[in-house]
């Protein structure tokens, strides 16, 4: 089990140790609801929180970790009751990443408060959380979350007899990773395919149904109640001055105690594994993916020296991402792990764009030639060029995205390709697969 | 063809989360209310679909095939997808669905043939602390391993 | 403005646009596949990649706003390189099959894999194989080749106003299609081949027809409808291959409709090739002298008791010319308005040339207009597609009639009247407008009642706020409105109700030549230009009741258009000389005496005016077949040799100056509005067992020649009887049923097809080769006994029972 020293503060995982930790009692038990508050009750000006969400050093913990605060001014002023929105990115389908899923289903209402706050702030008056449609156990949580705050005059029309109207619905998807990018995702709130949009215009001035909207994270809005709560600068002390605050860390793949760790930002790696038990069966460190599969791989060389934060990562050549953290050990293949990852974008690719439609099956079926012994040494060439033509020329990230596993893979462990290549074939699997021999080893 | 009831009063509620002008919005949630319902979602079902909610049919169909949960082919009573994407790999999912395999008697994308099973191959659950991660139904089996794969297919009926 | 800098070149650009629409417009070559200035932004191809100053990455010129100081490089190495990435991309998956593909010539890819391919593939995988979907008779698939712009898509949605194709499933599995295999019926889906950059969407018709480069291009006008849309024909060697849109922003834009686009198929269909005379009951194929004489006798011998039935499609000069004749024999009988079916329209409103009152971009600009009585996606699809895009700005559009037509806009308001309820539904719509404008209530609409109309009071009132209350409002006439049996006092109100709402008011006409026909007298109360002429009597009588012992028709049918075609038949059959000049055979042809052939217009010379006011003049792009002859050099020899006075044209330009002389008197000039209309006189209410036929149009059977087009009767054509569900349960018929109708003239047997936007009470059959066996077109049916399996059956849409 994991164990936290005594110092460290739960905050958007509050709650997650406790028994029937979701319902309202439990969160109001925990100073639940206080915050939004202090805000409708207390008068605060949206200027006022969002100046405070500034202070915290908050930035968005859905991958690409723009700063929330200066986000949430982008929004324009709220005119003559047309309606504005708060779009929950609740996603989550980043290989790798299951932090949402816990703070929905042991933190619901942290997130509903954290909306209520959010809509204020940026003039929204409905709110949309958008939950992948596999989770469900999250999705009827979040749900009795919301009925309940509703019944307890949480939502809905003049909270706190401030004259401010929330309203808040679940949209659920059904199956798609490209939803999980913002303006994907306001498609699908429309009802469409979750085909990314060129920006500008920006979902600040051009979001769901056209009206203006932000979207954020489930964890960055379930952030915002204890901010607003203790303060920004409370918050920023918890991390480092450029990265403010906790983050929960998914850690997944061969350690020990697989799980969410919400530590520091700033935590140094070796920490982070230390409290995941290590690496499993007391392996070698081979290479760790520290924020999900859209960000470059890293050897452990490097890895084990540096502290989880936007910047130290940003140093390390990769980054901070949704804070996936995929250990990899001595037994990993990484041919077949990138082969693997390479088919996951090669099928989830929404296909709009010519380089990404095009490059993902491209790059999946070059790996998967090497992986299985017909690869050529020029592959190796093909495989960057496609990649840097497929970088930077495409409507979203998605493109970086499916580039970054496939180049830092042959920038780190290019003799394992070659390995392969020489060898006609994957050296590791030559007595069955790798992963389960070391299992059942172990 | 007449969408069934339930499914008909669970699009009328999703409409009702979105501006009346906008019934495209509520698309999603229809396909999940008739395939909960229906099983899986063939032509004269999203024509329906399209017809209650007024759009053109292309629109519909276009949603259906985008999302990969939406069953475009009749599927077993019990689809098991199982999640093979990295995390899961990492922690040997290959056993699991080999497992799979060799007790349903089909391959991915496969049903038996007494209609029982259908096998699917997904991509990341978002669950990967607990992998290897099967799916079935609305619940999600974590930590599998051919023995357990043994365990839940045996308590499915 | 902002200043840019492209290429090292400062230019000044409005604010706000795309990089693209700068560089076009400065002639500045950015290659594009998704990118069309008609359709929304997409930037998914990304070839239009350049390289802006300051950017990491290179940014689409199609969505990227031009912003003050901007630096663009369009064609610097990295630009370059760029767009080679992506013909690479985009080459790994299509096939090489240039040499067998109708895109050969004129296909984007094939242009830029010339101008940016690397030359050779580092692809070595698998390609993917796509399976085709047939669309119909239209269009031609080979979806291998599809390179997933998605402008086809984009196009359906934004310009056809209701989409079709769609882009199913994902990534690389996308396919454009219709998923299921329907086929596309939209009236402009021709539009969809040109902007297909690649070979994917080709022309079925023109498949396989011809090589692009071997082709010669020849400017045209649409003779279809009053749009007037700029087209070329391309032809090989003489032979009629296609025909495609020439882009006019101030007419069509970019697109043509289908039916301007494949009617040229009849060019080669059914053509009388010869002239022809009857001899006893059979025909014999004879010289030009051997027919013109045969006419000429027969002219002489009916002397002035000769009626005349002129296209609407005709060109202004072998209007002109043909009333010249007419009138020069001192016949008075003279129409081109073969539908119309009240008697007193001319005696009432006197003058109901059939313009648009405005310019057709000022439709676009409109926020508030009510369309009374028409179908402009079917009859004109182009002013339609401006309706559309004013809609989209947030107009208003309304419309009424005596059907719901199936809708590609929104509208605003969409009242269905009473079965025959027609004028009284547009009174009580002026009578509201009256209302609301506060004025008072003038004397004429006092008794108006829209209940009693079949109307919802309320709708009406907020129809009437609606046009009152727009800045810039329209009251347009749509074609079935103007061939109403009450079409003088409707076209009065209408005007009324327009005057009251401070609206503009005009027609929207089907016939291409409407206004050209007006204007230059082909009606029998008015001469050219309006001059004074001794009157003569309408289609309605000299094509019904009461014939002359002669009749002349150019260029139409009237078997078939005709207000009534029985009673035609029966005028037809009454008459001792029929001189048909026709470019096809029909059944008009068949009931002649001697058949003349002419030109088509690929192969003519000539002008049509348009809804707007524009006369639009065109040269021949093809031989005419066979002995056909441009109609204005057969009607120049008749009148010649007849003796009538200043017949001697030697060129076509001498009828245009006459007809153009005789516009301008008309005061035809582009955006003129119409003239004001005269009292009108009481009309007979309709009445008749079963139910009221309502002949809306149909768009492929509007004209002759467009009868005759094999591709668009194929799939398009079918006539059907369109009838409310309530009536098909009563009757125990379903939709695709064959059932027998009768009509006051006979009977026909039409597929039904079921719809809500027919009232019960009402059959929607336009007129048509397979329905003109019933009798008049705003006439009654009943489903035969037989055919609904029943016996006894009849209801009665008196509306003073209704
Ligand atoms: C391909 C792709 C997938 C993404 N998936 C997710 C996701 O599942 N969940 C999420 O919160 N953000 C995801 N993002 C990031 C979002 O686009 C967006 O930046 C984020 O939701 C904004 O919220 P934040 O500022 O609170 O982080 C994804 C981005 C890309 C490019
Ligand atoms: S980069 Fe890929 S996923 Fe993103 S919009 Fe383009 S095609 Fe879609
Ligand atoms: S033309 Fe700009 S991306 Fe296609």
């Amino acid at each position: 089990m994991p164990s936290y020293p005594d110092d460290y503060e739960l905050v958007t995982l509050a709650g997650a140790f406790e028994e029937e930790p979701h319902t309202l009692q439990a969160y109001l038990d925990r100073g639940g609801y206080t915050a939004v508050a202090k805000v409708l009750e207390g008068g605060m000006a949206r200027d006022e929180v969002i100046a405070e969400v500034k202070a915290s050093g908050l930035r968005g913990r859905g991958g690409a970790g723009f700063p929330t605060g200066l986000k949430w001014s982008f929004m324009p002023p709220a005119e003559g009751g047309q309606p504005q929105y708060l779009a929950c990115n609740a996603d989550e389908a980043e290989p790798g990443t299951f932090k949402d899923r816990d703070i929905m289903r042991y933190n619901p209402h942290q997130l509903v408060e954290g909306m209520i706050i959010g809509g204020y702030a940026i003039g929204a008056t409905v709110g949309y959380i958008y939950i992948r449609g596999e989770f469900w156990e999250p999705y009827v949580r979040v749900q009795r979350a919301i009925d309940e705050a509703y019944a307890a005059g949480y939502l809905g029309r003049d909270l706190f007899d401030s004259g401010v109207d929330f309203d808040l619905h679940i949209h659920r998807g059904a199956g798609a990773y490209i939803a999980g990018e913002e303006t994907a995702m306001l498609e699908s709130i429309e009802g469409k395919k979750a085909l990314p949009r060129f920006k500008p215009p920006f979902p600040a001035n051009y979001g769901i149904f056209g009206r203006p909207t932000t979207v954020n994270n489930v964890e960055t809005l379930a952030s915002v109640p204890p901010i607003i709560n203790r303060g920004g600068q409370w918050f920023l002390e918890l991390g480092t001055p450029k990265s403010g605050g906790t983050k929960i860390f998914s850690v997944s793949g061969h350690v020990a105690w697989p799980g969410n760790y919400e530590v520091p930002m700033g935590t140094p790696f070796a920490e982070l594994l230390e409290l995941a038990g290590g690496v499993r069966d007391g392996n070698r460190l081979k290479a760790v993916i520290p924020g999900g599969p859209s960000v470059p791989m890293v050897p452990a060389e490097t890895i084990l020296e540096t502290r989880l934060d936007y910047e130290a990562l940003g140093e390390a050549g990769t980054m901070l991402g949704a804070g996936s953290v995929i250990v990899m050990d001595e037994t990993t293949c990484i041919v077949r792990a990138v082969e693997r990852l390479a088919k996951f974008f090669f099928h989830e690719s929404c296909g709009q764009c010519t380089p990404c439609r095009e490059g993902s099956g491209w790059l999946h079926r070059v790996i998967h030639r090497i992986e299985n012994g017909a690869g050529r040494l020029e592959d190796l060439d093909t495989l960057l060029h496609v990649g840097s033509r497929i970088e930077g020329h495409t409507i979203c990230a998605f493109g970086e995205a499916e580039v970054a596993p496939v180049a830092s893979s042959i920038e780190h462990f290019r003799e394992e390709y070659e390995a392969h290549i020489h060898g006609k074939g994957c050296p590791m699997a030559a007595s069955g697969r790798v992963s389960r021999r070391v299992a059942e080893a172990g | 063809m007449e969408l069934p009831e339930p499914v008909t009063r669970r699009i009328d509620q999703a409409r009702t989360r979105y501006p009346a002008e906008e019934p495209r919005a509520a698309v999603i949630e229809a396909l999940h209310a008739a395939q909960d319902e229906l099983g899986w979602l063939d032509q004269p079902t999203l024509d329906a679909v399209a017809d209650y909610l007024g759009l053109e049919p292309i629109k519909v169909y276009e949603a259906a095939t985008f999302y990969d949960m939406f069953n475009r082919e009749p599927v077993g009573r019990h689809h098991v997808r199982v999640c093979t994407n990295i995390s899961c790999w990492l922690c040997d999912s290959d056993a699991v669905t080999d497992r799979l395999r060799e007790r349903l008697g089909i391959d991915f994308g496969e049903t038996t043939s007494d209609g029982r099973f259908t096998l699917t191959e997904v991509e990341c659950l978002g669950a990967c602390g607990g992998a290897p991660v099967i799916w079935i139904g609305r619940s999600y089996y974590e930590n599998a391993t051919p023995e357990r794969v043994e365990e839940i297919l045996d308590g499915l009926e | 403005m902002a200043q840019i800098f492209i290429n090292g070149e400062a230019h000044e650009v409005p604010e706000g646009q795309m990089l693209i629409e700068a560089t076009d417009a400065l002639g500045i070559d950015v290659p594009r596949f998704c990118y069309h200035r008609g359709l929304s932004v997409a930037a998914n191809c990304r070839m239009c990649l350049v390289e802006v100053a300051n950017r990491k990455t290179p940014a689409p010129a199609c969505a990227t706003p031009v912003s003050e100081g901007m630096e663009v490089q369009t064609h610097s190495e990295g630009a370059l390189e760029a767009r080679r990435a992506i013909m690479e991309f985009l080459l790994i998956n299509h096939p090489l099959d240039c040499p067998i593909c109708d895109q050969g010539g004129e296909c984007d890819l094939q242009d830029f894999a010339l101008a940016h391919g690397s030359g050779h593939s580092r692809y070595r995988e698998p390609k993917r194989a796509v399976a085709d979907e047939d669309l119909g008779p239209l269009i031609e698939t080979e979806m291998t080749r599809c390179i997933h712009c998605t402008r086809c898509v984009r196009f359906g949605e934004e310009v056809g106003g209701y989409a079709e194709l769609g882009a199913t499933f994902r990534g690389e599995e996308m396919e454009i299609g219709t998923y299921v295999g329907r086929t596309v019926e939209s009236e402009l889906s021709g539009n969809m081949i040109d902007l297909c950059p690649v070979g994917a969407l080709t022309s079925k018709p023109y498949r396989y027809k011809a090589r692009v480069w071997e082709m010669r291009h020849h400017p045209t006008i649409c003779p279809h409808c009053p749009v007037g849309c700029n087209m070329k024909v391309e032809e090989v060697d003489d032979e009629v291959k296609r025909v495609l849109p020439v882009t006019n922003d101030a007419i069509n834009e970019d697109w043509i409709c289908d039916k301007g686009r494949y009617s040229y198929e009849a060019v080669h269909h059914d053509r009388v090739a010869e002239p022809h005379i009857k001899v006893g009951d059979r025909w014999r194929a004879v010289s030009w002298e051997t027919a013109f004489n045969a006419a000429l006798k027969g002219l002489r011998s009916v002397g002035s008791d000769l009626a005349a039935a002129v296209a609407p499609t005709a060109t202004v000069e072998e209007q002109w010319l043909t009333q010249h004749l007419v009138r020069g024999l001192g016949a008075t009988d003279i129409d081109h308005r073969l539908g119309l079916a009240d008697p007193d329209l001319d005696a009432g409103v006197a003058n109901a040339t059939p313009l648009l009152g405005q310019r057709l971009v000022d439709l676009e600009a409109l926020d508030g207009a009510l369309v009374i009585g028409g179908n402009p996606r079917k009859d004109q699809p182009l002013a339609n597609h401006r309706l559309r895009k004013a809609v989209a700005r947030g107009a208003r559009v309304s419309a009424l009639g005596p059907v719901r037509y199936p809708r590609n806009l929104d509208h605003f308001r969409d009242l269905v009247h009473g079965p025959g309820q027609a004028a009284p539904a547009v009174a009580a719509v002026a009578k509201a407008v009256a209302e609301a404008g506060g004025a008072g209530v003038p004397a004429n609409l006092q008794g108006a009642d829209a209940e009693e109309a079949g109307l919802d009071p309320r709708e009406v009132q907020e129809l009437a706020d609606s046009l009152i209350h727009g800045r810039q409002t329209s009251v347009l006439v749509g074609t079935l409105a103007q061939e109403d049996p009450q079409a003088g006092e409707l076209i009065r109100l209408a005007h009324q109700a327009a005057r009251l709402a401070g609206a503009a008011f005009g027609y929207l006409a089907a016939y291409g030549n409407s206004v050209g026909a007006w204007a230059t007298g082909c009606v029998p109360h008015r001469g050219p230009g309006g001059d004074p002429v001794r009157e003569g009597r309408p289609a309605a009588a000299f094509l019904a009741s009461d014939p002359r012992r002669g009749i002349l028709t150019l260029g139409c049918d009237p078997l078939v258009e005709a207000a009534d075609p029985v009673a035609a038949q029966a005028a037809f059959e009454a008459a001792e000389l029929h001189v048909a000049i026709t470019s096809h055979w029909s059944a008009t042809a068949r009931a002649a005496d001697v058949v003349l052939p002419m030109a088509a217009y690929p192969e003519n010379e000539g002008a049509y005016a348009s809804g707007e006011g524009r006369l639009q003049a065109f040269g021949p792009a093809a031989s005419p077949v066979g002995e056909a002859r441009p109609a204005w050099k057969i009607l120049r020899v008749l009148a010649h040799t007849l003796g009538v006075p200043e017949s001697e044209f030697v060129e076509v330009g001498e009828i245009r100056e006459r007809a153009e002389a005789a516009l301008t008197r008309a005061g035809i000039a582009l955006g003129a509005s119409p003239p004001e209309p005269g009292p009108a006189l009481e009309a007979e209410p309709r009445s008749g067992p079963g139910l009221l036929r309502v002949p809306a149009r149909h768009i492929y059977h509007d004209d002759l020649f467009v009868r005759r087009a094999p591709a668009l009767q194929e799939q398009f054509g079918r006539l059907t009887a369109t009838i409310s569900p309530e009536d098909a349960a009563e009757r125990g018929v379903d939709e695709g049923d064959a059932v027998r109708f009768e009509g006051p003239g006979g009977s026909a047997r039409l597929p039904v097809h079921l719809d809500g936007g027919v009232p019960p009470g009402v059959a929607w059959i336009p007129a048509g080769e397979d329905a003109a066996s019933l009798g008049p077109a705003f006439g009654w049916v009943r489903l035969s006994d037989r055919a609904a399996g029943r016996t006894g059956e009849a209801v009665t849409a008196d509306p003073s029972e209704a």
